[in-house]
């Protein structure tokens, strides 16, 4: 399906009267010509392809990161769970990563908050936040939340009280990492579904206090 | 039917069922920054690939291309993002053994000539 068949292939003509083609660009001519080959050889099958790209673009994404922190704040046992070992807890949410990755909860209290970064590229808790928004992967951001995590979390317009620390946790390959905020206060008479609504990506991430 | 229209339908569908997002940031900011995301994600599902020795070559031509001293919009940092993804990608194959250099210009050669008589095809009919 995905082999480019030559000459006069009428079955193709959508989108290349566009003012914009996309093959007139280097970078997407290139990735397909990859595609193609790698298909060609039998590596992968296109159809598996298109389906990453809608499972990415649909179903995960940080409201199954929310639905995770929601349960943890209204069951004690699943959070127990959920801290101890993030990946199986994860998991029996049905949230699964395809390159086998753990993810490891961290919980944030009064006396410390806790920040993720991946120093080196952008690890991400993928099946639970989605993929990672642009700043994540920003080299500033990369940079120099280690070294001043207090002022790059008040450009986020999070101010940190005094008393509270800091940790910076950088994922890697092997371990990704999710912030479990804290629940905010009087939220006591709130369903699960309601408080999964209180939750934010940078929450997640660090970057927010919930 | 073209792969890459084939795909802009399924991120068309994809999109259609996204809630609201409060960032309003898009996933992938064009076509094939989705699908060579999704050729090596496919490749490790596969596992044809180990992520490390991809993840690896990623973090090397990130660090080759960016710089934390200048200040990029959301865009420019997705725009660089996957230009090193894509770099990463391409290298990664060639090592791997799964595309030799000559394959991959033979192919674009081949897909260029394909769009160009489609094109005279389209003007002449």
């Amino acid at each position: 399906m995905s082999k480019q068949s030559k000459g006069s292939d009428k079955g193709h003509t959508d989108g290349h009267g566009h003012e914009h083609d996309p093959l007139e660009e280097g970078a997407a001519l290139r990735v397909r010509a990859l595609e193609e080959i790698v298909v060609a050889k039998g590596l992968v099958d296109p159809e598996a392809l298109d389906s990453i790209v809608e499972y990415y673009e649909r179903e995960t994404g940080p409201r199954n990161g929310a639905a995770v922190v929601a349960r943890a704040w209204s069951d004690p046992e699943f959070k127990n769970w959920l801290l101890q070992d993030g990946t199986a807890a994860i998991n029996s949410m049905g949230f699964r990563g395809v390159q086998g990755e753990h993810i490891r909860v961290i919980e944030n209290t009064d006396e410390t908050h806790n920040v993720v970064v991946c120093t080196l590229c952008s690890c991400y808790p993928w099946p639970v936040l989605g993929l990672a928004p642009a700043w994540y992967k920003s080299p500033a951001y990369r940079s120099r939340v280690v070294r001043e995590p207090r002022v790059v979390l008040e450009e986020f317009g999070f101010e940190l009280p005094r008393g509270t620390q800091v940790r910076v946790w950088d994922s890697t390959a092997e371990v990704r990492y999710l912030i479990l905020p804290v629940r905010p206060a009087n939220t006591g008479d709130l369903s699960v579904e309601e408080l999964a609504q209180l939750v934010t990506r940078n929450g997640m991430i660090g970057t927010a206090a919930v | 039917m073209n792969p890459l229209e084939q795909h802009r339908d399924a991120l068309d569908l994809a999109r259609a069922t996204l809630p609201v997002r409060s960032e309003n940031e898009p996933l992938f900011r064009t076509p094939w920054h989705a699908r060579i995301f999704a050729l090596i994600v496919a490749l490790v599902k596969n596992n044809q690939l180990p992520w490390k020795s991809f993840q690896q070559r990623l973090v090397a031509t990130l660090k080759q291309h960016q710089s934390a001293d200048v200040q990029l919009t959301a865009e420019e940092i997705d725009l660089q993002y996957f230009d090193c993804w894509l770099i990463a990608a391409e290298e990664t194959l060639l090592e791997a053994g799964f595309v030799e250099t000559s394959d991959v210009a033979r192919q674009i050669h081949e897909i260029r000539e394909s769009v160009a008589q489609t094109r005279a095809d389209q003007l002449s009919g």
